[in-house]
Formats: C-alpha cells, sequence, structure tokens
C-alpha cells in the first residue's frame, strides 16, 4: 500500500507542468522528493534528475520514468492578442479544442483556455471534423496584442491546467499521467530500496523528452552506462470499447503492471521478473509490444554502448494522450514491488545473455 | 509513451519522394532513381564506387 505521503508526493507530481524541453518544475518536485533518501541526486545538462544509491558499486542498475508530458509551445501573437501554438510531442488534435491551459511564462503561470467556433456557425461539412492544431488558438483574456506581449512570450510552453483526481477505490486520473506515473514509480523504488540492504548500484532517473523521440535517456543511459535498465511507461489498456484486443492483448486496469516480450525485452530479464512476480505473488499481465520494437525509454537505453539488459514494465493506462489519462493505483504499486524485489534478486557480476543464462 | 512519428533517435531515416510534388526533370530523375535502385539490387552493398559507377553507366544505357 502506498503511504499518505507517497500519495501527497504523487499528487504534487501530477501537479507539474513540463512539456518535453521544458521540465523545470516537473524535476524540480521529483529531485526535492529523491533527495529525502538518495545519498546522491543530480540534474544533468539535459534536465534529467538521476539519483544515485550504492554509487560504490560498479553494476549498475538504471531505472527510467519520463518526466516530460505533452504539450504545446506559443508561436505567433495575433492582433487580438490570440496565441496560436504549435504541438510538442503526439497531440491528439480532435481532444484539443474546449482545454484549459496553463501558458509557462517567465513570471508564472498564465490561465488560458484553447477555443473554437461555436458549432452553430461551424459549416455543415466541417462539423464533427478535429480542427488542425494550427487553426486553433488559446485565449488568455486580454483585449490586443500589446497587452498579451506584456505577459506572454514566443516560445512559451504551454500544458494542460492540472486536473489530478482520485477515482472511485483505486483510480487515478490526470493530464500527464503518461509518463509521471512512471517518474512516480521511480521514486519510489529509490525510497524503498534505500531502507534495504542492495548490493547493486541503482540509478533512478526522471528523464526528459521522451515524447520527442526518446531523448532524455538517450543521453542519461550514455553518462551512467548501466548493466541492467528498467523503463516504466504506461501502456495501452484494451478494457475500453473499441479497441482492438486481437492486435494488443487483453490488458485491463487493475490486473497488474504490463510485461512486454518486444526485441527491447532481454529474455533473462524477462525471466527474471517473471519468477519474482510468481515467488512474490504479484500479479502481472503480459503483451508482445504492440510493435517489434521502439516506443519508449527502453528501445534507446537498451543500444547504449555495447548493449544493455533492458526491459520495460508497462502501467495500463486508458485515454493515453488526451487531458485525462486513467490509470489504477493497484498496478502503480504492483510495479514498484516487481522492479524492486527483482533488483534484490541481482548479483554483480550477472550476466544475461541470451541463451547463455 | 511516444507517438509514432517521433522516432528519430531509433530509426535512419529515408527520404523517398513525394509523388505529389513536382520538381525539375521529374522523369529524367525517376529514370536515374530507377537504374539507381536495380544496379544496387544486383550488387548488393560492399563494392568499390567505381564499380557502381561502371554499372550504372551501362544501365542507363540500356534503359536509354
Ligand atoms: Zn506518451
Amino acid at each position: 500500500m502506498l503511504s499518505e505521503k507517497s500519495l501527497i508526493f504523487l499528487e504534487q507530481l501530477m501537479k507539474c507542468s513540463g512539456p518535453s524541453g521544458f521540465e523545470i518544475e516537473t524535476a524540480a518536485v521529483f529531485r526535492k522528493y529523491i533527495s529525502q533518501f538518495t545519498a546522491k541526486v543530480h540534474t544533468d545538462v539535459t534536465g534529467n534528475t538521476i539519483g544515485i544509491l550504492n554509487e560504490k558499486s560498479d553494476f549498475k542498475v538504471m531505472l527510467a520514468g519520463h518526466y516530460d508530458e505533452i504539450g504545446f509551445q506559443v508561436v505567433m501573437i495575433s492582433d487580438e492578442g490570440l496565441l496560436y501554438i504549435r504541438n510538442v510531442g503526439g497531440i491528439d488534435k480532435v481532444t484539443v479544442p474546449g482545454t484549459e491551459v496553463e501558458i509557462l511564462t517567465e513570471k508564472g503561470k498564465i490561465h488560458g483556455v484553447i477555443g473554437k467556433k461555436p458549432i452553430h456557425l461551424t459549416e455543415e461539412k466541417d462539423r464533427g471534423q478535429a480542427v488542425e492544431i494550427k487553426n486553433l488558438w488559446i485565449d488568455i483574456g486580454v483585449e490586443n496584442k500589446k497587452e498579451a506581449e506584456k505577459i506572454v512570450r514566443i516560445g512559451d510552453p504551454v500544458a494542460v491546467k492540472p486536473n489530478y483526481t482520485r477515482m472511485g477505490k483505486n483510480r487515478i486520473v490526470s493530464k500527464g499521467m503518461d509518463d509521471k506515473i512512471g517518474a512516480f514509480v521511480v521514486a519510489e523504488i529509490l525510497r524503498e530500496l534505500s531502507t534495504r540492504k542492495i548490493n547493486v548500484g541503482v540509478y533512478g532517473v526522471g528523464t526528459v523528452q521522451e515524447e520527442l523521440g526518446l531523448r532524455g535517456a538517450t543521453t542519461s543511459a550514455f553518462g551512467i552506462a548501466p548493466n541492467v535498465g528498467f523503463a516504466i511507461d504506461v501502456g495501452f489498456a484494451t478494457d475500453t470499447p473499441d479497441i482492438e484486443k486481437k492486435t494488443l492483448g487483453c490488458i485491463s486496469l487493475g490486473k497488474g503492471p504490463i510485461l512486454s516480450r518486444s526485441a527491447d525485452d532481454n529474455p533473462v530479464i524477462a525471466k527474471i521478473l517473471r519468477s519474482t512476480a510468481k515467488k512474490k505473488n504479484i500479479k502481472i499481465q503480459e503483451k508482445a509490444g504492440y510493435r517489434a520494437s521502439g516506443g519508449t525509454d527502453t528501445a534507446v537505453i537498451q543500444l547504449t554502448r555495447g548493449g544493455v539488459a533492458t526491459s520495460l514494465v508497462g502501467i495500463p493506462n486508458r485515454y493515453m494522450h488526451t487531458p485525462v489519462e486513467m490509470c489504477d493505483l493497484r498496478d502503480v504499486e504492483g510495479a514498484i514491488k516487481l522492479i524492486t524485489e527483482t533488483i534484490m534478486s541481482l548479483k554483480p557480476g550477472q550476466t544475461f545473455i541470451p541463451g547463455i543464462d | 509513451m511516444t507517438e509514432g512519428g517521433h522516432r528519430l533517435s531509433q530509426t535512419k531515416t529515408f527520404i523517398f519522394m513525394d509523388d505529389k510534388e513536382d520538381f525539375l526533370y521529374k522523369e529524367t530523375t525517376e529514370k536515374i532513381i530507377k537504374c539507381f535502385y536495380k544496379v544496387f539490387d544486383v550488387l548488393g552493398s560492399g563494392f568499390l564506387e567505381s564499380v557502381y559507377e561502371k554499372a550504372l553507366l551501362i544501365e542507363m544505357k540500356v534503359c536509354g
């Protein structure tokens, strides 16, 4: 069970705004929390934050949860004082109109709304069609360009307004669940391991710019040079209508973290994870990966230097890349426990060569 | 999870010609590219540049 303290941290993290490339607020909250129980914390030049346990060990385990989120950037201010935007990461344009946002200006956060022409005035043929992001704008309540320019600068990052809520017995919903929930899992594993005696080095990383092409994991993995790497990221839940089970498998919220078997996952580590789950009685769900390789930080950690034994641990997620991404706390707890116990079972010098384990 | 189009760091991207786009010497360009692929299909990679050059010349004569 997650402690009250952990749940408060989770809420704080979800209420941060940090679109890819502008993760400063999220990084600060993550850093402050993990500083309480890691001997060494450092943020690198790209913005990744790394908390280290048992630094003296040569055998290194890297954990990655990307704390960037999808969002926008201001590209132009119109004469009316409206802000035109471009997406940061794979935004689903259908979900954008009507969204409340915050603009991260130098002087602080400004509230804005993404407007759209009323349906009454929309021509028949355009009704029900998604409006391109370039044809949408943010209204910040000013009357003209001059007024807007006093507040906002071209390039200012924009994020969906925090909306973290607990629902039902175990569900949580928030913007940017992808993948601040992964960063949360990383932090909680560090916290748990800090109370135990470990014989490997553990490097828990909140990575940046995942949504733009796995960029933060690329640099942090090179810097750490790990032997083993776990990426924790959201994975598609298929327990809502119209998601094809025949291509994605059967994954539900609340039935445990997802262990995937794709080219990104080292088969030896995969076996260890599965046997740990069995021994410790942790529920897991299995999938083949929705494509043969790629899509998460696992892919680039694996290809670092001479190669790393990696595995993806997924948190089932509904409504990915919309402002209301939903997860289940039981899956989050399962992931923390599974990776913690797996790390406890690793021995320095252990090898992970497929077929020779 | 990163969305499809952003796998810049993972994939070596090939640049394909867009069929819809019109440009100068479109037909000639297409012919040359066709010849190049024919040569590459037969020879594969690993030969010296001069070998490809000679092969491409022969192929281009054949194709007119
Ligand atoms: Zn994502």
